[in-house]
């Protein structure tokens, strides 16, 4: 649905972006990199405030800069706080409404709906300008919702939501992604993201470092073996017996008394399907074991290189 | 001992009761303080700090009286505010020691001190820089900076990694688990990052309403009665869950290929049990461990009641 | 010694040094001072602005003007020329008018001076440090009174010192100190006057408004527009049929602004009748009248209603952010 091929844009010499070819799909995709990568620059881009410099970029195969018809079909959750303080949430949530493109017959329910979705039903009559922080978030997604698009840019939707609330946020877009929308996240919460997502679109520098599956991702990061962390009372000896395989590169004990060893390997794979016998031919006691980098945490700061 | 006793406070705003009959003696060490929007974290915070007068019980911050010792509580306590925060038209340097000086540190010693703590705080050159100009982690560090350069007995730190992105995160939480483990100075740290609270913490009050709905030691709230397991297999699979009920265990698959299962206790070691399923079944174990409440069920248990 | 936060820890001996966080063990001050930190914050700030020095100088030539109309005599041959009572209190007459002819000037540095001195902080959210320090929400009303209320005031009284000097120096033998021995305490009473009226209106303006301009805007309207409708209202009830309760009347009214209640309190505190030329168009020839000081009760009274509504405007809006309900 968002298609971007060779889009660069710059402000003078200062680099937004360079370069970047991608294509976003329906589902839900999150946006992730350091400040200053350049994710608010193709946030932009995609919901047609600037054009880009040199490339393409087409929303529903058309340029979105000042059009229309692809703003009809596109929502946008901006992460700015600042609003219209004498308005009343529902009047905002209305007058966006309308120029979204809702027909003046709908305007009430689709207004009335989105506002519930967003869970502000009762305080939509109350000036913006008394809003909490997680209220004003609220009805910004309210906004970006109520004319029904199918594509949704958010950016850090769940910013000054509480746990709750962020639940609550979280599976609506899921719902939305299920239902065949594209839903751009872009958010530095990371632990939050990948329980929404596996789906991620890495900028740094200006430069899409790497766009896909987070798990393939991690499996392809050479230069960092997996590591296995494994807690068992008998550390040492397990070590002895691991590191007689051949593809564990090395054992390491952090703790000082000696009940975890964490290993490293290029293959986990192999790692996984032979450990379980040699625990359960030597009888080793095994509390548990997992992959601390195997997470979006991980592979983030393995590919940025922080 | 305590490093703050509340016994019955309640706080009113205008006709609206923001805190209601409370008593809680918040530990020494790294406390985090939860709760959904408009529970009233804030207004504890402010009533400790003695912006606010309790309509009625008490509070003392460390042995000081809420209600009559404002200022001396100020003195050894230090802010770290949600809201963006400075004073305009100075450098960091200036505006920190000038934080030193209001709180009563003489001229010589505030810039000397100033110094010390942006350089704890991980601001190198940049503070010669007018604070205008900062970003946004930046800005997070310089709050910091400003909360401890009157070397605070208690901090209380309001959403402290707001706007970061992960390596800052990092850096952030880095820093607090530093303070509050290593340098010996108590946080209550207020923040609706669970995992945040997660890594600082060390024992958590969480509110609803106005009321304290559930306080304690992380570590015990997250016990979990019975021999429960949690257990991440490569791709989901229904005959590991049949081989695990044959050996008598409750199992409740969570999110995608994860299992929770609940094993009849008094029974062979778990790990054994589930490796020897999983090999019957031919599935790929990728990692167990003993199931754990995270905070989030724990919060949302708490406020859900 | 305030406050005592106790010794930290004894740290075993080693030969790295620990450079990482300490707490603080060393001397505090006293508590009472606090507010000239908050002061002195403001001054310096003021200080680098460089049209603050540019106006400091331009509030110099009121001063410069009057002292070479003194040496030249100009003011005795304007005098012969006009006809009337012979200047009894020439420098007193210098001096005050030098002081009428600083006023608008002296009103632009308060302008500068003041405008920001709460509006940034609001805008900056300064508050929240100021008030999560253990200073009072006094000291820092008086830390910033006093940041205005100093700038403008030097800038008000060091020309006038200066002049003063240049006559103390010249003018002794001609009779300077005797005319009048209070002069220097007159200067210094008018100039703080200024000071304290501006200052306490333009911290009002100022803690009520999120910026800046917004402020300075408020209080330039408030004081152009009051000395405008001041000034059209004496002219329009202006008759100068020479009864003095009339006459009286009419002064007062054209001295109901803020710049008016200022220069017409230093004409009560200098003591002053002063000499005007008007054209009386009935009598179709110039008519010579001596303006005496404005009613001193009803000056006092306004000047005294302003500082007090200004400290009590800002005092509303000093306080901690607000939670916001719901």
């Amino acid at each position: 649905m968002i298609l971007l091929e060779r889009a660069s844009r710059w402000y003078g010499q200062v680099i937004g972006i360079n370069d970047v070819t991608c294509a976003l799909p329906a589902g839900i995709t999150a946006l992730l990199g350091p400040n200053g990568a350049g994710k608010s620059t193709l946030l932009k881009l995609i919901t047609g405030q600037l054009r880009p410099t040199t490339g393409r970029v087409t929303v529903f195969g058309e340029a979105p800069f000042a059009n229309p018809r692809v703003f009809r079909r596109l929502g946008y959750c901006p992460e700015i706080e600042n609003s219209y303080e004498d308005m009343t949430g529902r009047g905002f949530v209305t007058m966006l409404a309308a120029m979204g493109g809702v027909s003046a017959a709908d305007l009430h329910p689709r207004v009335a709906a989105a506002i519930e979705t967003a869970g502000m039903t009762i305080n939509a009559d109350r000036k913006i300008g008394g809003y909490s922080k997680g209220m004003r978030q609220r009805i910004k997604l309210a906004q970006a919702i109520v004319h029904n698009p199918d594509v949704l840019i958010l950016d850090e939707p769940l910013n000054g939501l509480d746990p709750v609330g962020r639940r609550e946020i979280s599976s609506l877009l899921q719902e939305m992604a299920e239902k065949g929308k594209c839903v751009v996240v872009s958010s530095h919460i990371l632990y939050e993201v990948e329980q929404m997502t596996t789906n991620i679109l890495l900028l740094h520098h200006g430069r899409l470092l790497a766009q896909g599956d987070i798990y393939q991702i991690r499996s392809l990061i050479d230069a960092h073996p997996h590591r296995v962390a494994i807690q068992t009372k008998d550390a040492r000896a397990l070590a002895q017996r691991l590191l007689a395989l051949p593809y564990v590169l090395s054992a390491r004990f952090d703790q000082p008394d000696a009940t975890q060893v964490e290993i490293e390997t290029r293959q986990p794979d192999l790692f996984y399907s032979q450990f379980p016998d040699l625990v359960l031919e030597h009888g080793f006691r095994i509390e548990g074991f997992d992959s601390p980098d195997n997470n979006l945490e991980a592979v983030f700061r393995y590919l940025v290189g922080e | 001992m305590a490093v703050a006793t509340i016994s019955h406070l309640t706080v009113r705003y205008g006709a609206k009761t923001a805190i209601e009959d409370l008593s809680v003696e918040v530990p020494e060490g790294c406390v985090g303080l939860l709760g959904p929007n408009g529970a009233g974290k804030t207004t504890l915070i402010k009533t400790l700090l003695g912006f606010l007068r309790p309509a009625a019980g008490t509070g003392a911050v460390l042995g000081l009286d809420v209600a009559t010792q404002g200022l001396r509580i100020r003195q050894r306590v230090g802010l770290m505010p949600e809201v963006d925060c400075h004073i305009p038209g100075m450098n960091a340097v200036t505006f920190v020691g000038y934080a030193g000086e209001l709180a009563g540190m003489p001229g010589s010693q505030a810039l000397r001190r100033a110094h010390e703590v942006l350089e704890y705080c991980g601001l190198g050159e940049a503070r010669y820089r007018n604070v205008e100009t900062y970003s946004t982690g930046m800005k997070q560090r310089i709050k910091l900076a400003q909360a401890l350069v009157h070397g605070p007995r208690l901090l209380f730190l309001d959403e402290p990694t707001n706007g970061l992105d992960p390596a800052g995160r990092d850096e952030m939480l880095n820093l607090v688990r530093d303070l509050s483990h290593g340098k010996g100075v108590n946080v209550i740290v207020s923040s609706h990052l669970l995992p945040d609270i997660e890594r600082t913490c060390d024992w958590v009050l969480v509110m609803r309403g106005g009321k304290l709905v559930r306080e304690g030691d992380i570590a015990g709230l997250r016990v979990v009665e019975g021999v429960q397991v949690d257990v991440e297999l490569r791709l989901p699979s229904e005959p590991f869950e049949a081989a695990m009920r044959r050996r008598g265990a409750r199992v409740f698959r969570q999110m995608g290929s994860r299992y929770r299962l609940t094993l009849a206790e008094g029974g062979t070691d778990p790990g054994r049990q589930l490796l020897e399923a999983a090999k019957e079944a031919g599935a790929q174990v990728r990692g167990f461990r003993p199931a754990l409440r995270s905070l989030e069920d724990i919060f949302m248990e708490a406020v859900e009641e | 010694m305030d406050f005592d936060l106790g010794p930290p820890a004894a740290r075993p001996a080693s030969p790295i040094a620990d450079l990482s966080y300490r707490g603080y063990d060393g001397p505090l001050s006293t508590r009472l001072f606090r507010w000239w930190i908050v002061a002195l914050a403001g001054i310096r700030l003021n200080l680098k602005k460089p049209w603050f020095w540019v106006l400091a100088g331009l509030c110099l030539f009121p001063y410069l003007f009057q002292g070479i109309t003194l040496l030249s005599n100009a003011d005795r041959t304007l005098q012969a020329l006009m006809g009337g009572n012979a200047p009894e209190a020439r420098y007193t007459q210098a001096f005050f008018n030098a002081f009428s002819g600083q006023q608008f000037l002296l009103f632009i540095t308060a302008l500068l001076v003041g405008a920001s001195s709460i509006a940034a902080d609001n805008r900056a959210n300064a508050l929240l440090v100021y008030l999560s320090r253990p200073i009072t929400k006094n000291d820092y009303l008086a830390g910033k009174w006093v940041g205005v209320f100093l700038p403008v005031f030097v800038v008000a009284f060091f020309p006038a010192l200066l002049l003063y000097l240049f006559c103390l120096v010249s003018y002794t033998s001609e009779g300077f100190w005797r005319d009048d021995p209070w002069l220097l305490g007159r200067i210094v009473l008018a100039c703080a006057i200024a000071g304290a009226i501006h200052a306490s209106l333009l911290l009002g303006c100022s803690s009520w408004s999120k910026t800046p301009r917004m402020a300075g805007a408020i209080y330039a309207a408030l004081y152009l527009v009051s000395g405008i409708v001041a000034g059209i209202a004496g002219s329009i009830t202006t008759v100068f049929s020479g009864s003095s309760e009339e006459a009286a009347r009419e002064i007062l009214v054209t001295h109901l602004s803020i710049g008016g209640v200022i220069t017409g309190l230093a004409q009560n505190v200098y003591h002053l009748t002063l000499q005007s030329m008007r054209f009386n168009r009935r009598a179709m020839q110039p008519v010579h009248l001596e303006l005496a000081p404005p009613a001193f009760w009803v000056m006092l009274g306004l000047g005294l209603a302003m500082v007090v509504v200004g400290l009590a405007a800002t005092r509303m809006r000093i306080r901690a952010v607000e939670v916001v309900r719901g």
